[in-house]
């Protein structure tokens, strides 16, 4: 908690500008990402938080642990591209991601991020 | 050739008997401050721009953008790390012909001096072409190393680019919106 309390923070900007400044340099700012690089948010984020594995690798993935912004700030982030950067409407069932929620599981490293995303798309049955 | 001789002695001999040696000194040192002076004439700079030097130079030097993209000082370059496309026949927001622009790229935010906001400026790299060479300029705010790739300035963001080809050849540097 200490650590977390001292982690250097971005200066307070928007969750949108943060998404310009943090993710959008690799997703592009649709969020479409790369082929073959970098991946789509917009056809597996909403599906992904949907699901307790999924939320756990959305916050895991290396742009969100390896992020410069608090927990608070990525949770609002998170937030932000659910409702702004998906093909697939946002059902009813959604839960706001949270700091608390995202403190606890972000500084879990996240061993082999290509196989853990193929498992929960087949889970989702996305792609 | 005696009469040339003689010619030539008269009539050095008539200027010299006409004039001073201070008025030729005068006379020649009008000259080369005068010649040193007709770069800076408009119409010496407008045939500079016509030959493509800066052909593509929108909103450089105005109230609202102010300085020049062809120098590292200009504001938008707070965080650039490359060779300005503005110097290497693109301007600040394209690339030089014969290249093409990374769409993957690092993105930094700068402080405008004339309304005192920060914006969010993308350093879309232009590729396909070896290295333009010119205006090197390296400023590096906010700049990580490399172990923290996703702000990292030191990559070739050509590399992570589906479509363009690999090799770096200039950045950019494009308003993304105000950093608010």
């Amino acid at each position: 908690m200490l650590w977390a309390l001292a982690a250097p923070t971005a200066s307070a900007y928007a969750p949108r500008v943060n998404f310009q400044l943090q993710c959008m340099g690799c997703h592009h700012p649709d969020g479409n990402g790369e082929p073959g690089r970098v991946p789509s948010v917009r056809g597996t984020l909403v599906p992904f938080s949907l699901l307790p594995d999924g939320r756990d690798f959305v916050m895991r993935v290396p742009g969100v642990s390896q992020s410069p912004l608090s927990d608070a700030e990525l949770a609002a982030l998170l937030n932000w591209m659910v409702h702004n950067l998906s093909d697939i409407a946002v059902p009813e069932a959604f839960v706001d991601y949270t700091a608390a929620e995202v403190g606890r599981v972000r500084h879990q490293p996240l061993v082999g991020v290509a196989a853990a995303r193929a498992k929960l798309l087949e889970q989702v049955g996305a792609h | 050739m005696k009469w040339l001789d003689r010619l030539a002695e008269g009539s050095v001999r008539a200027v010299a008997r006409r004039t001073s040696r201070r008025s030729v000194l005068a006379g020649l040192g009008t000259l080369l401050v005068g010649a040193a002076a007709i770069p800076l004439l408009p119409v010496a700079r407008g045939a500079e721009v016509k030959a493509g030097k800066d052909a593509a130079k929108p909103a450089a030097g105005t109230a609202g953008d102010p300085g020049d993209p062809a120098t590292c000082e200009y504001w938008r370059h707070c965080a650039i790390d490359g060779f300005l496309c503005s110097c290497c026949g693109g301007s600040q927001t394209t690339c030089p012909p014969g290249t093409e622009m990374s769409a993957v790229t690092w993105i930094g935010t700068c402080h405008n001096p004339a309304d005192g906001k920060d914006y969010v400026i993308s350093y879309n790299d232009c590729c396909g072409k070896s290295s333009c060479g010119r205006c090197f300029c390296n400023r590096n705010e906010r700049d990580t190393p490399l172990y923290q790739p996703g702000q990292s300035n030191d990559y070739n963001w050509c590399s992570g680019n589906s479509t363009a080809n690999i090799p770096y050849h200039c950045s950019t540097a494009r308003i993304v919106g105000a950093a608010e």
